[in-house]
C-alpha cells in the first residue's frame, strides 16, 4: 500500500500542514508549504533574485504544486 | 583427645565447609569489618548501583560519584520537510527544550539533512535557536555560534546557528550546502550530518528554546531534517 497524505490544518505561522503515513500508519513525514512561496533565480554573476512570488489560493493548489514538482 | 587436636579438627571444618557468621540479622550480601572496638561488625548490604566508601573512618555504601555533565537529548521524531521557496523561519516540530531564566546553557545541534533536487549552490539553510530572553551580548540580543565543518563526498562547508529572543532572518545562522542532490543510502543514512555547538545564557525570562528553520532562498528543493536529528543540551549554570 502506498504512502498517504493527510492534511492536519494551516497555522498561524503561514503553512498549510500535512503528515505523511506508512501502511501502518506511523508518521513517517511532516510536510509544510507555505502559503507564501519565494522563486528565486541567479543573476549573471550567480547573485540570487526574487523573481516571482507564489500565493496558493488552498491547501489542495498547494499540495498539488509540491506533488507534481517531485 | 587433647586440645591441640581439637583446633585442628575446628580447622579443618571450617576449610572443608566454610565459617558461618552469625552476628544478629545477617543477610546475604552483607560485608563485615572490624570497629573502633575491635570487634568484627556488620554492614548490610547497600542498594543496586551503590558503591563501598568510607565515612567517618568506616566503610559505608554510597552513591557512586557523577561521571560530569549530565547531558539531556531531545530527538526528532519524524522526517520534516519544508517545501520548495519557504523563506520564512519557523518552529521545527521536534527539538525544543525549556529553559531557566538568567542561566547558562552549552549544547550541540546534531542534524542529518536531505534535499530533493539540485539547488544552486547558493542556497542553503538558515538556522535560529530562539530564546524567550537572552543575555545582551555588547549590547545586542544575538550572537552567531559558528559550527563544526562537515562533510559531504568532497568538500568541507561551515554551518553555524544564530541564537536570539527576536526570530529574525537576519540574525538566523547558516548552512552553506553543495549544489548536489542530497540522499540516503539504502537504510536510511544520509550523506549530509551537521554538528553545531551552541552557548548562551537566558535573560530573566524562561520558557522554551526552540530551533527555527527555513530555506534560504527559493529554488528547486525541498528540504528535510531527518528523524533522529538531535538537540543535546546541558545548563552550565
Amino acid at each position: 500500500m502506498a504512502n498517504t497524505i493527510t492534511y492536519n490544518g494551516y497555522d498561524k505561522a503561514g503553512f498549510y500542514r500535512f503528515t505523511v503515513l506508512d501502511d501502518e500508519e506511523n508518521i513517517i513525514q511532516v510536510l509544510k508549504i507555505a502559503k507564501v512561496k519565494q522563486i528565486h533565480e541567479p543573476d549573471a554573476n550567480g547573485v540570487p533574485v526574487l523573481v516571482n512570488t507564489i500565493t496558493y489560493a488552498n491547501k489542495d493548489e498547494a499540495l498539488a504544486a509540491y506533488l507534481s514538482a517531485q | 583427645m587433647g586440645k591441640g587436636k581439637v583446633i585442628e579438627r575446628f580447622r579443618e571444618s571450617i576449610i572443608r565447609a566454610g565459617m558461618k557468621i552469625a552476628l544478629g540479622s545477617d543477610a546475604t550480601g552483607d560485608v563485615y569489618y572490624r570497629n573502633s572496638a575491635g570487634l568484627l561488625t556488620r554492614l548490610g548490604i547497600g542498594s543496586s548501583g551503590q558503591v563501598l566508601g568510607v565515612s567517618g573512618g568506616l566503610p559505608a555504601w554510597q552513591a557512586p560519584p557523577s561521571s560530569g555533565a549530565s547531558y539531556t537529548i531531545v530527538t526528532k521524531s519524524a522526517n520534516e520537510t519544508l517545501a520548495s521557496g519557504t523563506t520564512t523561519l519557523q518552529d521545527d516540530d521536534h527539538l525544543s527544550f525549556a529553559v531557566s531564566a538568567n542561566s547558562w546553557y552549552e549544547g550541540m545541534l546534531g542534524l542529518r539533512l536531505k534535499k530533493s533536487a539540485v539547488d544552486a549552490s547558493t542556497n542553503g539553510l538558515r538556522l535560529l535557536l530562539l530564546l524567550p530572553s537572552i543575555e545582551l551580548f555588547n549590547g545586542t540580543n544575538w550572537s552567531i555560534n559558528r559550527g563544526m565543518l562537515y562533510t559531504d563526498t568532497s568538500s568541507n562547508y561551515e554551518a553555524s546557528v544564530g541564537i536570539s529572543d527576536t526570530s529574525d532572518v537576519g540574525r538566523s545562522g547558516l548552512l552553506a550546502h553543495s549544489s548536489s542532490t542530497w540522499t540516503e543510502n539504502a537504510n536510511g543514512y544520509p550523506n549530509h550530518n551537521v554538528q553545531i555547538p551552541f552557548f548562551f545564557k537566558t535573560g530573566g525570562t524562561g520558557g522554551t528554546c526552540k530551533l527555527q528553520w527555513s530555506i534560504l532562498y527559493g529554488y528547486a528543493a525541498n528540504w528535510t531534517i531527518l528523524q533522529n536529528s538531535f538537540i543535546k543540551y546541558y545548563k552550565v549554570a
